[in-house]
């Protein structure tokens, strides 16, 4: 099975169906998507500015996250949850769209990234900035925000027209006599 | 009469400028109502503990009035790529009036709450109302495309 067929059989789905005819399901579903983008918002912001060094600095970068952990969790968990709803309900569509491509890329680039600076950077007991917590942060700020404008563009995307030849007058003399043949 | 040709508006023309106009105005949002939610954290008792309610306020009021800045500035924008259409849609007049109290409410009673030293109760609901009335606010704005 070939991941398009894979995206139309979750389309095909009774719930999927049902999510994408609903006049009122489907925007409460995106309302709730972006309630999450909202509410997660200042919590990325703050931990990014924690490692900034430029507010909160009173608390240590590991107790920062630490309180907001939670938080940030509830809120992906919503937006992730509505996400793949949304998603699902229109997946044919979304599976050739580039910009829905390159946001799940970007997302997957958010997860490395976590990883990636979880022991040097985001446990940090001390009161000294690590070295890469400037790195990190200006990377977390440029991936959310990228996540953010791909989610926004994937509305925009239009299939690309197949192209054939022009038959019209245009062109040079050589290639309308070989229209004509 | 004056006439207002929306073809000569670069957002209804140019292919790319309403869908970055809208990534500003989603990611100021977030920006806006993301910073006073962690104020209603921290006012409902979790989140960021090691401050006051009242240093949270201190630390996020400029970036929410940067959020509030951008998010009205790109939204001004938006309506004027067709401004009767907005006019005349139920959800966004709903969304304007929720905008004006939410500005009302989030620099008067919220913010007098969180600097103060007030009871539990009045800094639940508090916090309870302001998550209510932004959540209301972003329900209104989505409910303009599909009424």
């Amino acid at each position: 099975m070939s991941i398009a067929q894979l995206f139309h059989g979750v389309q095909s789905t009774g719930w999927a169906n049902a999510l994408r005819e609903s006049e009122l399901v489907y925007p409460i579903v995106l309302s709730l998507h972006l309630c999450g983008i909202a509410f997660l918002g200042g919590a990325i912001l703050f931990t990014n500015l924690r490692l900034l060094g430029v507010n909160l600095t009173n608390s240590t970068v590991a107790e920062t996250v630490r309180q907001l952990r939670p938080w940030k969790w509830a809120g992906f968990v919503v937006i992730i949850t509505c996400g793949i709803l949304m998603a699902s309900a229109k997946a044919d569509s979304y599976y050739p769209n580039t910009y829905f491509r390159i946001k799940l890329l970007l997302l997957f680039l958010t997860g490395v990234h976590a990883l990636a600076f979880r022991r040097s950077v985001y446990q940090t007991r001390s009161a000294i900035l690590p070295r890469g917590a400037r790195l990190a942060a200006c990377l977390s700020l440029a991936l959310w925000l990228g996540v953010l404008s791909m989610g926004r563009w994937i509305a925009y995307y239009e299939k690309p027209k197949t192209v054939s030849p022009p038959l019209t007058a245009s062109g040079s003399a050589m290639e309308k006599v070989a229209l004509q043949r | 009469m004056l006439i207002y040709d929306l073809n000569t508006n670069p957002l209804n023309s140019n292919e790319w400028s309403f869908p970055l106009t809208e990534c500003f105005h989603v990611a100021s949002m977030s920006l806006c109502i993301g910073t006073i939610a962690l104020v209603d954290l921290r006012l409902l008792g979790v989140g960021l503990r090691n401050q006051t309610a009242a240093q949270l306020i201190r630390g996020t009021e400029l970036w929410t009035f940067a959020g509030f800045s951008v998010v009205i500035t790109s939204g001004l924008l938006i309506f004027s790529s067709d401004p009767l259409k907005y006019l005349h849609s139920a959800p966004f007049q709903l969304k304007m009036a929720l905008l004006l109290l939410g500005i009302i409410y989030n620099y008067t009673l919220h913010r007098k709450v969180a600097q103060s030293d007030s009871p539990p109760g009045l800094r639940y609901t508090t916090a309870g109302f302001s998550l209510l009335l932004w959540g209301a606010l972003v329900f209104s704005s989505i409910f303009i495309a599909f009424w």
